[in-house]
Formats: structure tokens, sequence, C-alpha cells
């Protein structure tokens, strides 16, 4: 039991409290208010969401749903954002052969690192599900039982999700484990849940909601999302007896889902390790190609032969996809309006943009390389160059989706030609914007000396400076329009967006531009 | 061909490589020895351009590798200690990968990894992805990509580890037959032994700071390397 702990927070330490290895005491000093900062922004845009739905919630006498409509929106976007942790973390990992040959249990490690990265969890969703509790209590009578449920209950909420997850990532690894390209497989397979997910995810809220408020809770989700249902109970009538369900049921969610990774633990990882030789070789063929086509290969190898890595860069893709067709459902429950149209462009535009910001692939491809950063630094290769690569990854990536969405948006909405390739250009740029600033934020914060690729992509600072930062920039403009349209009768999207489009050339000829100043001396004062 | 004149690397307040100056001349074997921790890998990654320096300049063949680094990669090759390579390429995709960044022609390259692959026991494996490889094969595998465009200085991050005994004996002639064309090694090195029999010039690291350097007659007189080594490290900690 002492082991498991220690080295639970072995694990925990090396996920977050690693983020700033590396950085002088300057530096970190410097960097953690505005992480802080950037964090309660966030969490403030969130609670300021819920806050009025719940003001909507209330004067139908349903405040106390908040609790749901806060929990689900939390254990989704957690679903979202940890799905390949588990594996990252359970499978293939760096400390694989160190960890077995220590005198210690499976079931040891196992439960360290699951705990480990269930704290990780527990931190993502305290984003959402904190300023969910504090705008219940704020719309809700309450007791002070109800007070130190509802905070205790941060405790219990990622043990669905972290299950999942688990179960996901088992089956992931151990089909996987019998092919001959196993990261191939890997990165696939787990692309194909991230989209199930998403996809699921958007065609499920609206209906689950829609039962919930007219009917109750139906018998199917009191057992599926027990853990949420049983904390509602718990805090809006202040039950003991939930809450200790609710406790019973996340514990029973952690024992499931170590046992899950405990079945063929060995075996899988040992298989996972070993790159299966079959038959003859490939030909030696001796070919000539340009340093940029050969980086360019090298880092979509690395994007594809890494699950977690995979899933995140493209994740943002996906969400893009999902994010069109659900404001284009949306907008399809209004009548025909040239104005709702034309608000909806906007939306729809912004949601994208915000969407391509997730996570680009610059935001962690220095920290990819890990150790092996030294073969690039050693080599006569240009800064330009290696930076060419990096961004050209991450557009060809995002503009498939970009044109995806776009097409389908301009196409269902019947847009005029003009409108679609506006945002085509706007989406454009901003993709290449947050492409930069990943890439820029990344050579400042690398994250090199990581155990397992879960560390070098998700408990980065560059990718959670990335992502907030994208966000901002691609939700202000969405509310100044959204303000702006409610007051000026003269205003149009095709008048706003380019102006819009303009701020976000300067903005990349500003990026462009501190890349080219900054950028190459960053990058050689990087220490391996 | 390699000088370097009052180099310091700091790592925050620790300094790692206090002030030192040496010059290596075209055609010589110079062993490069010190205790764990010493600074070897440090000054050697100064070199190779990985890594900056706080004071000091370094420069190959009269090229700064401060204010003209590609330049001076370009006439380089290093070999790190532990050779991590972009496992998912195979073997030769990753040498046609360095071979097009010193932009080296088909035929020059297919005969180069073809004389170099054959002799270090690594040609039949090209095909395989390098993921499947020893740590042994990785090594043979940097070490010819480290020798396909034949560098001007050949700078070596403890070469022998994880190489197989005729793999090890290979690349020793491999050493000598460079050095002999005028090629500049400079490797690091905890073999007493073999250094003793292949350099002709000796440095020994101490904390940061040079405690000797010559050639090998010069360094350990009558003596062996070892007993030099283990002398000047008493004598320093006394």
């Amino acid at each position: 039991m002492k082991q498991t702990i220690k080295l639970s927070l072995i694990y925990f330490k090396e996920q977050i409290y690693n983020l700033f290895k590396g950085f002088s005491k300057k530096a970190k000093a410097k960097s953690l208010p505005i992480i802080l900062l950037l964090f309660l922004l966030i969490t403030f845009s969130i609670g300021y969401s819920l806050y009025n739905i719940a003001e909507s919630l209330s004067m139908l006498g349903m405040s106390q749903n908040i609790i749901i409509i806060g929990l689900f929106m939390a254990f989704f976007m957690s679903l979202m954002i940890t799905l390949t942790d588990t594996q990252g973390v359970m499978y293939n990992s760096k400390d694989y052969d160190m960890l077995m040959s220590l005198p210690l249990k499976n079931l040891t490690i196992i439960t360290a690192k699951y705990v480990g990265s269930y704290l990780t969890s527990m931190l993502y969703y305290s984003v959402i599900a904190l300023p969910t509790l504090v705008v219940y209590f704020i719309f809700n009578n309450f007791t002070a039982l109800a007070l130190i449920f509802g905070f205790l209950s941060v405790l219990f909420m990622p043990a669905f999700s972290q299950f999942l997850t688990s179960v996901l990532g088992f089956l992931v690894n151990a089909i996987s484990s019998k092919m001959k390209n196993k990261n191939i497989f890997r990165s696939i397979f787990s692309l194909i849940c991230a989209v199930g997910l998403a996809v699921m995810i958007s065609l499920s809220n609206s209906s689950i909601f829609e039962n919930l408020f007219s009917t109750g809770f139906p018998l199917w989700f009191k057992i599926v999302f027990s853990n949420i249902y049983f904390l509602f109970m718990a805090i809006t009538t202040s039950s003991f007896i939930n809450f200790i369900y609710a406790f019973l049921v996340c514990l029973l969610f952690i024992i499931l889902g170590i046992t899950v990774i405990l079945i063929g633990y060995k075996k899988i990882n040992t298989a996972l390790m070993i790159t299966k030789v079959k038959g003859k070789p490939a030909p030696i063929v001796y070919k000539e190609s340009n340093t940029y086509k050969m980086l360019l290969k090298k880092e979509f190898s690395t994007v594809f032969n890494s699950p977690v890595y995979c899933v995140n860069c493209l994740v943002g893709c996906i969400m893009c996809i999902v994010s069109t067709i659900v404001t284009l459902v949306v907008f399809s429950q209004f009548e025909y309006d040239p104005i709702v149209a034309d608000i909806f462009c906007g939306i729809m535009a912004f949601c994208v943009a915000m969407c391509l910001g997730i996570a680009p692939s610059t935001s962690v491809s220095v920290s990819m390389e890990g150790s092996k950063l030294q073969i690039l630094k050693s080599l006569p290769i240009k800064f330009k160059s290696i930076v060419l690569s990096k961004c050209s990854t991450n557009l060809i990536l995002s503009i498939p989706s970009i044109i995806i969405s776009v097409l389908i948006f301009g196409i269902v909405a019947k847009i005029s030609f003009l409108t679609i390739m506006l945002i085509f250009v706007y989406l454009l740029l901003a993709s290449f914007c947050h492409t930069m600033l990943g890439l820029l934020l990344n050579l400042k914060f690398p994250r090199l000396n990581w155990s397992s690729e879960t560390q070098a992509v998700k408990n980065g600072v560059s990718m959670l400076l990335t992502m907030i930062l994208d966000m901002l920039i691609s939700i202000v403009p969405m509310i100044i329009f959204l303000v702006w349209y409610s007051h000026c009768d003269y205003l149009t999207f095709t008048i706003f967006i380019p102006i819009i489009i303009a701020l976000q050339l300067i903005y990349a000829i500003s990026l462009m531009l501190i890349l080219n100043k900054k950028g190459e001396q960053i990058f050689n004062n990087i220490s391996i | 061909m390699l000088k370097i004149e009052n180099l310091t690397k700091k790592f925050g307040d620790k300094i790692a490589v206090d002030n030192i100056s040496l010059e290596v001349e075209s055609g010589q074997i110079c062993a490069f020895i010190g205790h764990n921790g010493a600074g070897k890998t440090t000054t050697l990654r100064c070199i190779a351009g990985i890594t900056g320096f706080d004071e000091g300049e370094i420069t190959i063949d009269n090229i700064s590798v401060k204010t003209s680094p590609i330049e001076a990669k370009k006439i380089i090759a290093y070999l790190p200690d532990n050779p991590e390579l972009y496992e998912h390429l195979k073997g030769i995709d990753y040498l046609n990968f360095i071979a097009d960044v010193f932009k080296i022609d088909k035929e020059t390259r297919q005969k180069r990894v073809e004389d170099y692959a054959k002799k270090l026991e690594i040609y039949n494996e090209l095909g395989f992805p390098i993921s499947s490889y020893s740590h042994g094969m990785k090594q043979k595998l940097a070490l010819v990509s480290a020798l396909i465009h034949e560098p001007k200085l050949l700078l070596l991050d403890e070469p022998f580890v994880g190489l197989d005994p005729n793999a090890s004996y290979q690349f020793k002639l491999i050493m000598q037959e460079l050095a002999s064309k005028g090629t500049t090694i400079f490797y690091s090195t905890h073999v007493l032994e073999v250094a003793e029999k292949l350099c002709s010039h000796v440095v020994i690291i101490k904390c940061g700071k040079i405690v000797e350097s010559g050639t090998m007659e010069e360094v350990r007189g009558k003596k062996s390397l070892e007993s030099i080594f283990l002398e000047l490290a008493n004598e320093t900690n006394n």
C-alpha cells in the first residue's frame, strides 16, 4: 500500500509538477501566474455560460439540473481530452523495463499509474465541475452537508471516464499488439474511438437532455451514469446515503478499470515492445530527396506512430467537422432568415477556428523529438527547414477538415460564394496562427525528458498555453460579433469578417516575425 | 582542425566546463577521458553545436561554431553516447535522410553505405525498421550515418559501447583509415586500454577542467594511461 501511494504520487508529480521541470526560478515565477490567470479566465467563461443556462432553468423551476448539464459537459470534455492518456501511461511507456525489474507486483504498478492519471483527470474535470457547483449553489438553497458533498464530489468525478478510457486503451492495445505495424494500428484504433465518441456525444447530447427534463432520469441513465446520478441526488437532497453510493460506484469503477488493465498487462506490453520482423527485409533503395521532404516524412511518421500524438493532433480537426454539423443542426431548427443565417455563419466560423486551436501538432512537436532532438541539432539543417516541416504537418492535417467544414456549411446553409470564401480565408489564417503560436510556445517550453508520450503531449506547458490562447483568440471575435450584431443594424458577417481577417493577418505576420527573429535563438538554447 | 579557446559552459550555477582550451590537428585521433560527470559529453555537444556555450570560442577548420553553425556542422559528424534514432523509420530510410541532409549523391551514398554497413555487419538489417534493432545495431547504424559524408571532424561519445567484438575491431580499423586520410577524430571513452593503442593524443578532463593533454607518449611517460588517469584523479581529490 505504501509503495502504491508513493508511486502514485511520483506519477502525478511527473505529469503535473514536472510541467516546469528545467525552468529557472525566475521563469517559473513568471509563467505560473500567467497560466493560473488563463485557467481562471477559462473557468470564469465556463461559469458565466453555465450561469446564463441556470438563469433560464430557474425560470422553469429546474435550476438544480445545472449539475447534470455541468457534469455531463465535464464528463464528455475530459473523456475527449484524456481518451488516450491511460493507454499512453499504461502501455509502451519508457519506464516499463525499469518498473518490471523491481520487486513490485503488477497490481502495485498499475494501481499507482492509474491513480496518478486519475488525479490528473481530476484537474481537467475541476475546470468545469467547480464553476458548475458554484452556479448551482448560487441558484439553489443548500445545506452545509450539500456544500461538503458538492466539493468532495470532484474527487469521484473522473471514475467513469477513466474506466472507459482504460477499457478502450486495453482493447486498442490488446488488438494492436497482435498486428505487425502496431503503432499505426494503435493510432488508427484510437482515432476511430475518438471519432466514435465525438459523433456519439454530438448525437446523444440533445436527446439525453430532452428526456431528462421531460420524463426524469431513465433507468439506463441511472445505471450507466450512476456516479453522476448519485452525486446529483446527494447534493440536491443532502443525502448521505446517496453520497456513499456515489463513493462506492466510484470505487467500483476504479477497481474495474485497474482489473481491465491487469488483464494481460505483461503480455501486451511485451508484444508492443517487440517489432515483429516477418519474412524478408524491404529492398535497400538509395533515393535522393530534399531535406524538407525527408523532414516532412519524419514528422508524419511521428504523428501516425504515436496514438496519443495522433489523436491529439486530429481531435481538433474532428471537432471542426462535428461543431459544423452541430451548428447546422441547431440552424435547421430555425426558419430560414438571412439574419439568422448570417449569425450562424459567424458562430460556425469562430467555433471551427476554436476547434482548430485545441491542439495543433506544433504545440508538442518539439517535445515529441525527446532526446532525438540532438540528431536535428547536430545536423546542418537550417532552422527554417525544421520550422517549415513542423508547420506544414499541422497545416496539411488541418486544411482538409477546414475545406470539409466550409463546404458542408456552405452547401447546407445555402450561403453565398463570397461568404464561403471569406470563412475559408479566415479559417486558413486562424489555422496558420495556431500553428505558429504552438511552435513558438513549444520552442519556449519544450518537455523533452518524458517517460511516456502522454507526458510530452498532454502535460506540457506549451500544449496548455496554446490551447487556452487559441481558444481566447477565437472566442473574443465571436463575442464581439454577437454583441455588435445585437446593437448595430448595419453590421453583417460579410462586413465583420474582413476586419477580423485583417487583424488575423497582422497577428500572423507578428508571429512570423517573432519566430524569425527569436525562434532560432530559442531553438539553439534548448538543452537536451 | 579543432580549436577550443577558453570554453565555459554553465548549467544554472553549476559550471560544467570551466575555461578549457585545446587544439586537435588534422589526422589525429584524440581520446577525451575523464570520470563520470567530468564534462566530456557537454564539451562534445558544444563542439557539435547541440548546446550553446557561455564563453569562449570553438572553430572547426577555421569555421566558428558560434557564428556559422550550419557551415561547421557540414564538415562534422557527431555520434551521441546513446543513439536514439527515429525508430519508425527503416535503417536505409534513416541513412537516406542523413545523406539527403548532407546532399550526398546516389552513387556515393550507395558506395559508402555498402562499404561501412558491410564492414560493421549491419547491411542485411537495413531493410528492417529501426524499432526492431538491438542497442548494438542502433549504434552500428548511427556509426554508418556518421561516416556517410566522410566528415573532416568525427566527434564520438563513447562509440564502442554496445558494439560486438568484430564491429568494435572493424570500427577501430575504420578510425585508423579515416585518420590516415586526414580526418580528425575526437572521442570520449572510459576504455583506457583501447585509447592507449588507438590514439595519438589524449586529453584528460576533471570537474570541467583539463588536467592533462598532449601526445600519448608525453602524457603517460613510461606508465600506463590507466595509472596516469588514477594518479590525476587522486591528486585532485586530495
